[in-house]
């Protein structure tokens, strides 16, 4: 193609831009680089012309995530790489008391609105028993959620509810 | 019926091996390594120096020092590291996201956790060729999931690092 004539004031050379065209279909990474999606759509908007976030399209089982560009750390020719690990993410991950037992799996992430902040997490074992175990008491996440030490789970029953 | 003791010292707070045999061995992650298997002990000073890990059928078992046991609870024995052995199978990125291989094999710092290099398979070729990159430890930026690299693909080129390593394999 012919080197065009660039007509800008103050934007970015044509070079030093990505051609959001071309990053359709394009792996997301997550920040320890997990492997989340590709690129379905990338959303801009309307009245600042801004790029907002982009449209993730899983695996057949995997529900579409839309993801602010808040949450970019990095976006190539090749992909984009998020700065967070993604927390709805977490299901199915067992969870450890500091203690090193297994209270069960994660089941549900609950959220702050639409934020990756972690609000609770609902936790059910093998044997049906439930917990909610708030973000406060988790230490760390990671191929596992590692409780705090001293946090007793609280069994969730029916007549509570989830916000 | 209280046992009786002539060990010049407390034993109440401390733990037998009963109680680490069999236990799981979780590391810094989360990740469950495998189960105590063995305890090992120094025959001249008696001193615990560390662990043997079964890590289940068909892998290789793992020793453990002493030096990387965070804490022994109740269930599970916790490590403060992430075994380094457990990067094998990963996928490596670079600093923009393209992928550039599979860890094939890591190379360590003596009997240490510490990385000294990774060993990477670019593609079906080069497995069966076993040639492949040596990704010096100072490259990698983040280790999770899997390696993000520090640099693009393009940089590593230009630094003539692929090119030594490929010379390096190809013997």
């Amino acid at each position: 193609m012919l080197n065009p004539h660039h007509i800008i004031r103050k934007e970015l050379e044509l070079d030093k831009t990505i051609n959001l065209k071309e990053l359709i279909g394009k792996k997301i990474l997550s920040f320890g680089g997990k492997v989340i999606g590709k690129i379905s759509q990338i959303r801009i908007n309307p009245t600042n012309l801004n790029l907002e976030g982009i449209l993730i399209k899983r695996d057949i089982f995997g529900k579409p995530l839309y993801i602010g560009k808040s949450y970019f750390s990095h976006l190539s020719h090749d992909a984009v790489i998020l700065n967070i690990e993604i927390s709805l993410l977490i299901k199915g991950k067992n969870v450890i008391t500091s203690g090193g037992k297994i209270i069960g799996k994660v089941t549900e992430v609950v959220r702050k609105g639409s934020t990756n902040d972690i609000k609770v997490l609902m936790v059910r074992s093998f044997f049906s028993r439930r917990f909610l175990i708030p973000a406060s008491a988790i230490k760390y996440i990671g191929k596992s959620v590692i409780l705090k030490p001293n946090y007793n789970a609280k069994k969730k029953y029916f007549w509570q509810k989830v916000e | 019926m209280q046992r009786k003791n002539i060990s010049g010292r407390k034993l109440n707070n401390a733990i037998t091996s009963e109680d680490i045999l069999g236990k799981d061995v979780i590391d810094l992650e989360g990740n469950l390594v495998g189960v105590v298997e063995k305890i090992f002990i120094d025959p001249a000073s008696l001193r615990f120096i560390g662990i043997s890990v079964d890590k289940g059928f068909i892998k290789k078992g793992l020793s453990i020092g002493k030096n990387y046991i965070l804490k022994i609870t109740e269930h599970a024995v916790f490590l403060k590291i992430r075994i380094a052995y457990d990067m094998k199978g990963m996928f490596v990125f670079d600093k923009d996201g393209k992928k550039i291989g599979k860890v094939s094999s890591i190379e360590l710092h003596g009997n240490r956790n510490k990385i000294k290099s990774i060993h990477v398979e670019t593609g079906l070729f080069s497995s069966l060729l076993k040639k492949g990159l040596i990704i010096p430890a100072r490259s990698i930026k983040r280790i999770g999931d899997n390696i993000i690299l520090k640099n693009s693909e393009k940089i590593l080129l230009r630094n003539g690092l692929y090119n030594a390593i490929l010379q390096s394999t190809k013997i």
